[in-house]
């Protein structure tokens, strides 16, 4: 009788224990997982609406104005050099006229016969002649035609009517 | 380091400086391809076109005369009748009519008959050129009487007269001088060219001026002149394209109102250039019936800035052109 008793507390005491001890160990393991912070992977960054956004377009910005003050640097070169062949060809046509003028003065360029307007022989001095008003009779030889530069870029053309542009 | 607050001056700043050149834009109107240049920097310009495609449209709706029903062609068959018009052939009409007082009739609409008698009585295929058709360059035509058409504004009516006329120059010139108006209060710089007739506003790309070339009516490549022009227009009176031959001889489109027949002796083309393109169409027109022997002498007494072209291409120009001329070819008309 007394090992009956006996028996019966130990397996009490066994289903109290078993039940405790099982709990201990998975609070001791949860506690161990949970304090190992050096070495668990960092936690996703909380998403903060907008701010990878932000992330990207301050790099797309960044190049996109790269890239526009390339094509701006580009184009001023091109302006650069248009300015120049402009100057060049002001420069030209300024001392074809002062050429034309000094012959004119001297005598030796072909006169016009049109009246108030400025002709454009092609014989006389580079075709930019000065004004014909008080020219003279053609009566000395022209000076050797200068070949004018190449024309400047235009926007527009104007032409014949019904012409394609 | 560059904080999310810079991110928007960064992209402030890009638009602006990127260096893209005028908006180009083109419409067909009036048997011309019709291009309109936005000065770069405008905001919308596409919107330019919404603008003035109508304008176009119902000036060419109302006054071509290669549509029986147009309100210039009713108008023509009216002849000493009212009629009734819609408001761009009316406004088309009382130009036409104020231009033929102040050139003293030599800028005359009425030379739709000798266009006809011509052969010029449809739309010709010019562009492919060696255009042949029966026409009369033989028959005489009377001198015409002063023309003074009736208008009333209030009944928005017009009274051709016994002779009709064609509104065809311009016709273009004043769709290009109301395109331009319309454009005008949205964009600072802008071009529209229509096929010879041009109006420009602003100070152009490089800040010069637009720069314009005059084609050259011998069909060379290159233009024999280069303008630079703001805030006004210039138009071209050319025979490059619009001749043909009517019963073998040749022919062209530029009628003088004195003779009935072609007029501009020796003359390819000239262009004017002025602060208005319908003006300016008128005087070009005028100044190319003067000839080449009477042009110089008549773009002097007039203050006309013109450059004219003679058939053996010599090139002139009045004294008033000179500013505007940038840069002309060498040799033009050497032999």
């Amino acid at each position: 009788m007394t090992n009956t008793i006996g028996r019966r507390a130990r397996w009490t005491a066994a289903l109290v224990v078993a039940p405790g001890a099982a709990a201990l160990f998975g609070v001791s393991v949860s506690w161990a997982d949970h304090a190992r912070p050096a070495v668990a992977p960092a936690p996703a960054p909380r998403a903060v609406p907008g701010a990878s956004a932000v992330a990207d377009t301050t790099t797309a910005s960044a190049d996109r104005a790269a890239a526009a003050l390339r094509r701006t640097l580009a184009d001023r070169d091109r302006q650069a050099a248009l300015l120049t062949k402009q100057l060049a060809s002001l420069r030209h046509q300024l001392a074809v006229e002062a050429a034309a003028a000094a012959a004119g003065r001297s005598g030796s360029a072909a006169a016009n016969s049109g009246g108030s307007a400025a002709q454009n022989s092609g014989t006389a001095a580079g075709a930019n002649v000065a004004p014909a008003a008080g020219a003279g009779p053609a009566a000395q030889p022209a000076p050797a035609p200068v070949a004018a530069p190449a024309p400047p870029a235009v926007q527009v053309t104007t032409r014949a009517s019904g012409a394609p542009p | 380091m560059t904080g999310p607050a810079a991110i928007p001056a960064i992209g402030r700043a890009a638009p602006q400086a990127l260096p893209v050149g005028p908006w180009r834009g083109s419409l067909q109107a009036m048997a011309s391809e019709v291009t309109v240049l936005i000065g770069a920097g405008a905001l919308d310009p596409e919107r330019a076109m919404e603008l003035i495609t109508p304008v176009f449209a119902q000036v060419e709706a109302e006054c071509t005369r290669f549509d029986t029903d147009s309100d210039l062609m009713r108008a023509n068959r009216s002849g000493a009748e009212w009629c009734p018009v819609g408001p761009w052939c009316y406004a088309a009409v009382a130009e036409a009519a104020a231009a033929h007082l102040r050139t003293g009739g030599l800028f005359d609409p009425r030379i739709l008959d000798a266009l006809r008698r011509l052969g010029y009585s449809r739309s010709l295929p010019f562009a492919a050129g060696g255009v042949e058709v029966p026409g009369s360059v033989q028959s005489a035509v009377a001198a015409l009487p002063g023309w003074a058409p009736g208008l009333d504004p209030d009944g928005q009516a017009v009274r051709i007269g016994p002779v009709p006329i064609d509104l065809g120059g311009i016709g273009k010139g004043l769709a290009v001088r109301w395109a331009a108006e319309r454009l005008a209060p949205y964009y600072p710089e802008f071009v529209i060219d229509a096929g010879g007739d041009c109006a420009l506003q602003g100070l152009g790309p490089d800040g010069d001026g637009w720069h314009v070339g005059i084609e050259d009516p011998r069909g060379g490549l290159h233009p024999v002149a280069v303008l630079a022009l703001r805030d006004g227009g210039c138009t071209t009176s050319s025979i490059r394209l619009r001749k043909w031959r009517a019963d073998g001889v040749p022919v062209h489109h530029l009628i003088d109102p004195r003779t009935g027949a072609p007029g501009g002796a020796g003359l390819l083309s000239v262009t004017v250039v002025g602060p208005d393109p319908a003006d300016d169409e008128v005087w070009s027109k005028v100044l190319f019936l003067h000839g080449r022997d009477a042009i110089a002498q008549a773009a002097t007494d007039r203050g006309l800035a013109a450059i004219w072209v003679s058939d053996d291409g010599t090139v002139q120009m009045s004294e008033a052109a000179r500013p505007f001329v940038i840069w002309r070819a060498a040799g033009e008309g050497s032999a």
